[in-house]
């Protein structure tokens, strides 16, 4: 492979050895610090373009050396794993992380906490490539933890809770504060972690290696030894899933993703668009040739290796809809954000997980899923961005309140319904071609509940999509003509804050207009990646690597006329209520009950909040009481005074050995004589 | 005459007096100091040279000439002698300035160079005799360095006993190595593994074994024979302190492994099995005493003997992983306490007391020393990613391997024991300044600085990659297991 052997360990090095300087240097101005990390980021995104000319071969490289043996033999490597996969990310990350970080330079500046958000941005843009080029599971987890730790200080930045940043509301519905926010997020996926870390051991334990590429080749000898034991497949699995899943804001924990919207704009679009919730949907393609391998390649194939691939479907296009559905109602800007990237992230999984279903979908889920996480990356972190602008401008977190202008801010208003129309999956743009392999792939895989379920949820993407510019920007009179209204607001952000999200609109664009191209060579890439693992000629008769293209022209044309059917079905009542104003939802929902019944359900986050707030939180605080009384009394003073007395007083009881009489002190060693006499004879009896 | 490494020693040893006169003509004192440590860094760069030779077999330099020893150069004298090459090396940088302010500063490095030469002579020592006169001539070199300040009561008194204890324990040594040398009518390592290595195990041969472990064990400071070491760490100035607690009681270990796994391989499951219980010992009262100390410097004395009870721990296991952990923890130890007696002294230099009470606060006056001092804390605590973990988790996955659980057991409860004490002076540094002394106190002088951040940043370092040090300490513990194959 034509990849310099240093791109790698440069690509996530620069960013992480760079974060220090915010914090280190005195005496610099808080623009060149920013300067500075903005420069090491576009170093290492120069040192991931240089890993694309490795695109083109199929197959692996790995570089690495032993970090440090365990004593008990074994080792854990430290290295990093070229793939096609691992390539693709590195771009897609550093890519976005500069162009948000170029936004960052003018959106920090006078912000008071500007170094601390310089080092977490820079140390958190270089644990997550970390993560996506390591070759083994500890190095990988090493890059996770440092994504969540600087993802805590991130969304918490503004810890100090000054009340223009709570979130949450509008009243009389409670607000957050951003502290509580970043712990919250930080608490759900360290569960997730946990739970990882616990599977990564049983993993260990059977197959003694922590390396991917390993842990692939010798899948057929640990496997048979785990299966040995019925059930700790299945297990694994489930602990495994558990950190992706938290990781990627999915069902069931994906509570912490609206609230982590308390963090500033860039930090959201890095968070939710680029990176952290992409690191997930990494991993589970990262180790899908395993779990692949175990169920449909080896002889004998392990059917409780398929637990894993119906999860993450399951998991997946469940929460696509469950957070279609909570975006329609959403009063804030970037909860309606929120919801949406949770959802987008559910199709990623969906796609994932229907790779594994059938062999005839495999290329295509997973070619699906990284196109798609591709487009997404870049359209959303467009719409954060503009969201950053659209927040300042306005002075209001809510969308019925902002009442932007769109003449005096064209440019944005345009990029950002740009940015929207590919979310909903309007061709020619990105986001449609991409949502449409996703579906494709559902109907090759032959599962047709999962594909019903991916269709409704473009309607409710579409839905929100208009429901939110449409708002946004269109609910000042329409019929003001030229002069535009007194009370809108708003004005064009300067140029640093504008060139990120017009290049992402017009990238775009571009990848829309390119699209079947693109999708064709993600596709010959995964393919022929595949087959160098062994993965796919093995398993069927006929060609599975082009699955998609062995299909009629018929079914990918019928896909794609559902899934316009279906943006038109969500867009034009949302086109209606909010842009054409022909009613509003107001007069819609005194006239339906059904219809407030349904509001008060989706915005209560189909009461899963509460129900997680009452079982975990008002559970642990009533349990308080009696726990105080009659455990931590006792316990509290037998650990905290009885404890300490004892070895206080076993300290000054030896402290009179120390005499310091010189004959006491040679009196010991007549002592010790006489001890170690007794110890050996004592050994001898023995 | 010896050998490289030793010879550069000796010589600097012998002439240190003269560039300390020249020193004093020119009115600048710390040039002596200068001088001391160039001649260090020459002996490291020869040692370097030593390295490649010894890593395949040992190597005995030819003697002759007036001053003929016998010497083996292996692996393991080639890993102790860096240890206390390397860590006199930052001492001696350190004392430039620490010492300023005290006459006779040419003795203190020429005994300081003594010290040194003594210990690098004992590893390299190839018979039991050579072993002797060296270790006479660090210990005899030890003594006067403690009792340096002899204007004070405290370091002479300190000195007094651990001359006492010291030499007694030399004598008990040196009547065990004459029932070794009667019974097998050689002192050479070779000779005595070969002799010795399957002979029957009778009274004799565990007499000499009792004798050579009380002996070497005063030094090594096991519980009870440690009660000199808690006045001399703490009376002794603090670069002093450092090349004590670092590398000094790694020498005492030295010997024991030395001797025992040449001599008492007949009669190994007795004598480890006796040193288990008395590395538990150590292991505790190292760890308890020093709980309601309030002097800084005597709360890491204690400490000291506490590590030795790990170290004592993972030797007393017998395997090559047991060896491994002790050693690789010999090594990370002298880096951690050295840095941590460092740091001490940049603080005690700074505020001319040694009672915790009266640092409050020190670390906001002090912040890189203070800094400094912390990672070495919580690496003493054998907290990961630092060095310490490492060599603990060595001896307690060695323990495990061995049979001997609850030996594990008792290292890990032992570290979280030791965090009681070693937190506790976290706190008093990073408490809210109460005294005016602590208020006007400056940072340490980067002379000073310069070492211990040197330390400090190796235990980082190898915390992060622990696999050199590792692989050197496990290629020394085949070294010493070898000889009882005979080479």
């Amino acid at each position: 492979m034509m990849v310099s052997g240093l791109a790698p360990w440069l690509c996530w090095a620069l960013p992480t050895v760079a974060s220090v300087f915010p914090v280190v240097l005195r005496g610099v101005s808080g623009r060149t610090k920013g300067v500075l990390v903005t420069a090491a980021a576009s170093l290492s995104w120069g040192m991931a373009l240089s890993m694309l000319p490795g695109l083109t071969d199929t197959g692996y490289v790995e570089r690495g050396t032993v970090w440090f043996t365990l004593p008990a033999g074994g080792s854990v490597g430290l290295g990093m794993l070229i793939d096609p996969l691992s390539i693709i990310l590195a771009n897609v990350v550093s890519f976005l992380s500069l162009l948000i970080l170029v936004y960052s330079l003018r959106y920090v500046e006078h912000d008071p906490g500007a170094d601390r958000y310089w080092f977490f941005m820079s140390f958190f843009i270089g644990g997550m490539l970390l993560l996506i080029l390591a070759d083994n599971l500890i190095l990988f987890f090493v890059g996770w933890k440092i994504v969540g730790l600087c993802s805590y200080g991130l969304i918490g930045h503004y810890y100090h809770d000054d009340r223009k940043y709570w979130i949450g509301g509008p009243p009389p519905f409670p607000s957050q504060r951003p502290s509580r926010c970043g712990l919250k997020a930080l608490l759900v996926t360290s569960l997730g972690d946990v739970s990882l870390l616990a599977s990564t051991l049983i993993i260990y334990t059977y197959a003694g290696t922590f390396n991917f590429m390993e842990l692939y080749q010798t899948a057929d000898v640990w496997l048979a030894a785990m299966a040995q034991n019925s059930g700790v497949l299945t297990l694994t699995i489930v602990l495994f899933l558990a950190g992706p899943l938290a990781k990627s804001a999915q069902f069931p924990f994906h509570e912490w993703l609206p609230e982590a919207m308390a963090g500033p704009a860039p930090v959201s679009a890095l968070i939710h668009a680029a990176t952290m919730v992409k690191a997930g949907v990494y991993l589970v393609a990262r180790v899908l040739p395993i779990f692949y391998f175990a169920a449909w390649v080896s002889q004998p194939s392990y059917p409780e290796a398929l637990t894993f691939f119906v999860l993450v479907a399951a998991i997946g296009g469940f929460s696509a809809l469950l957070a279609g559905t909570q975006a329609v109602v959403a009063m804030e800007l970037k909860k309606v954000l929120a919801y949406s990237t949770m959802s987008t992230i559910g199709y990623m999984m969906l796609a994932l997980g229907v790779a594994g279903l059938s062999p005839e979908s495999l290329v295509g889920g997973v070619s699906a899923g990284i196109f798609y996480l591709i487009s997404h990356g870049i359209f959303k972190a467009a719409l954060f961005l503009c969201a950053g602008v659209a927040i300042h401008a306005s002075g209001s977190i809510y969308i019925t309140e902002m009442r932007l202008s769109r003449r005096r801010m064209r440019l944005t208003w345009a990029f950002m319904w740009i940015s929207v129309l590919a979310l909903m999956g309007v061709p020619p743009l990105s986001g449609f071609w991409s949502k449409d392999e996703v579906l494709l792939s559902c109907l090759v895989g032959g599962q047709y509940a999962l594909f019903a379920l991916a269709s409704a949820t473009v309607a409710f993407t579409a839905f929100y999509g208009v429901r939110l510019l449409g708002i946004m920007f269109h609910s000042g009179r329409e019929s003001e003509g030229g002069g535009g209204n007194k009370d809108e607001r708003g004005e064009e952000p300067s140029r640093l804050m504008l060139l990120p999200y017009a290049i992402l609109a017009i990238l775009t664009v571009a990848i829309g207009l390119a699209g079947p191209w693109v999708g064709e060579m993600i596709h010959g890439l995964f393919g022929g990646y595949f087959t160098s693992l062994g993965l796919v000629a093995v398993s069927h008769t006929h060609s599975t690597a082009s699955g998609a293209a062995a299909l009629p022209v018929t079914v990918s044309m019928a896909v794609a006329m559902v899934s316009v059917l279906m943006v038109v079905a969500g867009g034009v009542p949302a086109y209606l209520l909010y842009v054409a104003k022909k009613s509003s939802a107001a007069v819609l929902l005194e006239r339906h009950a059904w219809l407030r019944a349904a509001h008060s359900f989706l915005w209560s986050r189909w009461y899963m909040d509460a129900a997680i707030n009452r079982v975990f939180v008002r559970t642990t605080l009533a349990a308080r009481g009696p726990f105080a009384k009659y455990a931590e009394g006792s316990l509290d003073r037998a650990i905290n005074v009885g404890i300490p007395a004892l070895i206080s007083s076993a300290s000054r009881g030896l402290r009179r050995i120390q005499t310091g009489v010189l004959s006491v002190n040679m009196l010991y060693f007549m002592a010790f004589l006489v001890l170690l006499i007794l110890l050996l004879l004592w050994q001898e009896v023995v | 005459m010896f050998t490289l490494p030793l010879d550069t020693l000796l010589f600097f040893v012998a002439t240190s007096p003269f560039a300390g006169w020249a020193a004093g003509r020119v009115r600048r004192p710390s040039l002596s100091g200068a001088y001391a440590a160039s001649g260090l860094a020459v002996a490291l760069w020869a040692l370097y040279g030593l390295y490649g030779e010894a890593a395949s077999a040992p190597v005995y330099p030819p003697q002759a000439g007036f001053f003929s020893a016998s010497l083996r150069i292996d692996m393991l004298s080639v890993f102790m002698a860096s240890i206390f090459m390397g860590l006199g090396l930052a001492v001696t940088v350190y004392s430039v300035k620490y010492m300023e302010r005290d006459t006779g500063q040419p003795l203190y490095y020429t005994l300081l160079l003594a010290m040194i030469s003594g210990m690098v002579g004992t590893v390299f020592a190839g018979d039991l005799f050579t072993l002797f006169v060296f270790w006479e001539l660090m210990c005899i070199s030890s003594y006067v360095l403690v009792a340096f300040r002899n204007y004070q009561w405290e370091p002479v008194e300190a000195s007094m006993k651990y001359l006492i204890m010291g030499s007694a324990g030399s004598a008990t040594a040196l009547l065990g190595m004459s029932f070794l040398y009667g019974m097998s009518g050689t002192l050479s390592f070779q000779g005595l593994a070969a002799a010795l290595g399957h002979a029957e195990p009778d009274a004799w041969l565990h007499l000499a074994s009792v004798l050579i472990l009380t002996g070497f064990g005063v030094k090594t400071a096991i519980v009870p024979l440690h009660t000199w070491l808690p006045d001399a760490h703490s009376a002794a100035p603090s670069s002093i302190s450092a090349m004590l607690s670092g590398a000094v009681i790694g020498c005492g270990v030295y010997a024991l492994c030395r001797v025992g796994f040449a001599a008492f391989t007949a009669i190994q499951g007795q004598w480890l099995g006796a040193l288990v219980v008395l590395s538990v010992l150590t292991m505790f009262a190292g760890n308890i005493l020093p709980l309601l100390q309030t002097d800084l410097k005597r709360v890491l004395a204690y400490s000291s003997v506490a590590h030795i009870g790990y170290m004592l721990a993972g030797l007393s296991l017998g395997t090559q992983i047991g060896l491994t952990g002790a050693l690789m923890h010999i090594f990370n130890h002298a880096l951690m306490k050295g840095a941590a007696f460092l740091c001490a002294g940049a603080i005690i230099y700074r505020l001319e007391t040694r009672q915790m009470d009266g640092m409050a606060g020190i670390g906001r006056r002090m912040p890189v020393t203070a800094i400094a001092f912390s990672i070495s804390l919580l690496a003493l605590i054998g907290l990961p990613p630092l060095n310490g973990f490492m060599s603990e988790l060595a001896i307690v996955t060695a323990a495990f391997e061995s049979g001997l659980a609850w030996l594990g057991v008792a290292v890990v409860l032992n570290s979280i024991l030791s965090a009681g004490y070693y937190l506790r002076i976290l706190r008093v540094i990073i408490q809210p300044v109460r005294s005016e002394s602590v208020e006007g106190a400056g940072e340490a002088p980067a002379a000073m600085l310069i070492p211990a951040c040197a330390l400090v940043a190796l235990i980082v370092a190898f915390g992060i990659w622990p696999d050199p040090v590792m692989a050197f300490a496990q290629q020394s513990a085949a070294a010493l297991l070898a000889i009882i194959g005979g080479r």
